[in-house]
């Protein structure tokens, strides 16, 4: 459902992304991994139609983001969860969302509980969250339209135990229904309870790539197979 | 994984790796307009702004009110006499919130959502731009009833000469033409440059740096078509040249990024991280279609411009007589002069 064919993206003289090929599958999580500045949020931004490639393509459910009509209901994206206006509060901000994509109001309510966030909470403004709650009303936003494809950019990033508990329950649901979610994290013990699938990549190219079972055969931890790999590609 | 997308294939299992068939249709544009509307006035800033408006030009009209006898100085008084006063507060802070709706995406990083609810951009910066013309358009109409509120009142409470309810339809019209381009323009520097405080900035001081070059001698017949003194020539009644102007410059505002907004996607997001472009390449992209559209709104204010080029026969009075040593005057309502046919 998610499918990147040799994509390359650079900026300048800049590479960002180096000919990057992977897919996934319905019903499939796939643990997105790689150091600071490895390539995986360009990689998603391209995914998400808001950077073309350079060449290459990334595509979901077999055609652009961007020629998707109301693609909010088909791909939920969280790419930055402080990419909110601040002056706006948590449920106008879902509202919104809610009016573009044609949802009814209730789903803003739904979607608010679904990510817990309080009614009292929803009503403050965003400038007031926390990186948690910044998190939670992201994924709200992302999981308003129901959509069955999830490009989720480190969202456990600043979660509560609590919260990250129920977004691995939630992403394991997602995909025991068929949908198909791309999780970037740096939170390794979190991506080998959930993942099915994992891409490594550094240095913008992809250093490993498959199902988790194979690539951690044995006695080794993800997080061994993930020093070692990145190795040649670590930040100085 | 299949790349095609027809019919047949579409299957609405929960495994299909297809678009949904039932959620084919697209985004309406009438959507998008709410959406716009409500982000208009849904922040804080935006909710001041539109509170401040609505104050100062009441408090403009009790004003009017109060002074009726002194305004009218003896004459029978038009019943527009209030009008020059009353938009004062909404037609300056009109550009602001208009800036502010545009600018804002960028630096709070919410088009990172926007493009993603609604990846054809064109259509979401076409929605701010009916949305802003439609704000301008109805606050200015309020600006009006007010007007005429306050010449009820001040006749019933005065006792001045009757008031003169004619009304001067093509002045009125100049008039919120160039009230809806100025705001027109404060969003295309907004776009042009992503930044509030420096776009709110430059729309405040154009006309100063206009007139300012245009003192230079080898400068001053360029400034004549850079300024935006076209505009202001709106508001006086000389409109059978304007209404072509008016096509010309939306246009050349609103068609042009549009295109280029579509483009936004492609140019590299260089000098940020954020996917979105970078200001650079913006005002790169934006910029000389800002020049381009002063220099249009400019024309009907110059003797050899396209616009006289189309209509010189039937104006009613030429630049020479229109021609003020201040090209533009962003201040114009502090100086009333009544809504009249007949200036110069």
């Amino acid at each position: 459902m998610i499918t990147v064919t040799h994509l390359t993206k650079t900026y300048g003289s800049v590479t960002a992304v180096d000919d990057v090929s992977f897919t996934v599958g319905p019903g499939q999580v796939c643990g997105f991994l790689g150091p600071n500045g490895a390539g995986k949020s360009t990689t998603m931004r391209c995914l998400a139609g808001l950077t073309r490639p350079t060449s290459g393509s990334a595509t979901v459910l077999g055609t652009e983001y961007s020629r998707i009509p109301n693609p909010a209901r088909q791909v939920g994206v969280m790419l930055d969860a402080s990419a909110q206006h601040p002056g706006r509060t948590g449920r106008e901000t879902l509202r919104l969302a809610a009016l573009v994509q044609g949802l009814p109001l209730d789903r803003v309510d739904e979607a608010l509980e679904l990510v817990g966030l309080t009614r009292a909470e929803s009503r403050a403004r965003v400038r007031n969250y926390s990186l948690g709650m910044r998190q939670r009303l992201g994924l709200a936003v992302a999981l308003l339209g129901d959509p069955r494809v999830l490009l989720l950019d480190e969202p456990a990033n600043g979660l509560d135990p609590e919260g990250i508990s129920w977004m691995r329950r939630l992403l394991r649901d997602r995909a025991d229904r068929g949908d198909a979610v791309l999780l970037s994290s740096h939170l390794l013990h979190e991506v080998e309870q959930v993942a099915d699938t994992l891409v490594l990549i550094g240095g913008g190219r992809i250093l490993t790539a498959g199902p988790v079972d194979e690539l951690l055969d044995g006695e080794r931890s993800l997080e061994e197979l993930y020093l070692s790999r990145t190795e040649t590609t670590a930040r100085r | 994984m299949t790349t095609t997308t027809s019919q047949a294939s579409a299957v609405t299992s929960p495994a299909s790796t297809e678009i949904d068939p039932a959620w084919r249709a697209g985004i309406p544009f009438t959507r998008l307009l709410r959406a716009e509307q409500r982000k208009m006035t849904d922040t804080r800033s935006g909710f001041w702004l539109v509170l401040v408006m609505i104050l100062g030009a009441l408090a403009a009209a009790i004003t009017v009110v109060a002074t009726w006898n002194r305004m009218a100085g003896g004459s029978s008084p038009s019943w527009t006499l209030g009008s020059a006063f009353i938009p004062l507060a909404p037609m300056t802070l009109l550009p602001v919130l208009a800036i502010l709706l545009i600018t804002s995406e960028w630096s709070t990083r919410s088009a990172l959502s926007t493009f993603a609810l609604e990846p054809r951009r064109g259509r979401v910066i076409a929605a701010k731009a009916v949305v802003t013309v439609a704000a301008t358009v109805l606050i200015w109409t309020l600006c009006q009833g007010l007007a005429a509120l306050a010449a009820l009142l001040g006749d019933v409470i005065h006792t001045t000469p009757p008031v003169s309810w004619t009304m001067h339809w093509s002045a009125m019209a100049g008039d919120l033409a160039q009230t809806v381009l100025l705001v027109l323009v404060a969003a295309a520097l907004g776009l042009a440059i992503g930044n509030a405080p420096a776009a709110i900035v430059l729309y405040m001081i154009l006309p100063v740096l206009t007139t300012t070059l245009g003192l230079i001698p080898g400068l001053h017949t360029a400034m004549g078509w850079v300024s935006l003194n076209g505009i202001s020539l709106l508001g006086t009644g000389s409109l059978d040249a304007d209404g072509w102007a008016h096509a010309a410059v939306s246009t050349l505002i609103w068609n042009r990024p549009r295109r280029l907004s579509a483009q936004f996607s492609l140019c590299a997001a260089r000098s940020s991280d954020s996917g979105l472009p970078g200001r650079s390449a913006r005002l790169r992209r934006t910029g000389p279609v800002v020049v381009a559209t002063a220099v249009l709104v400019a024309s009907p204010g110059h003797n050899g411009s396209p616009v006289n080029f189309f209509c010189t026969k039937d104006r009613p009075h030429g630049p020479s007589k229109t021609t003020s040593p201040w090209p533009y005057d962003p201040y114009r309502h502090l100086c009333p002069t009544p809504l009249t046919d007949a200036v110069g």
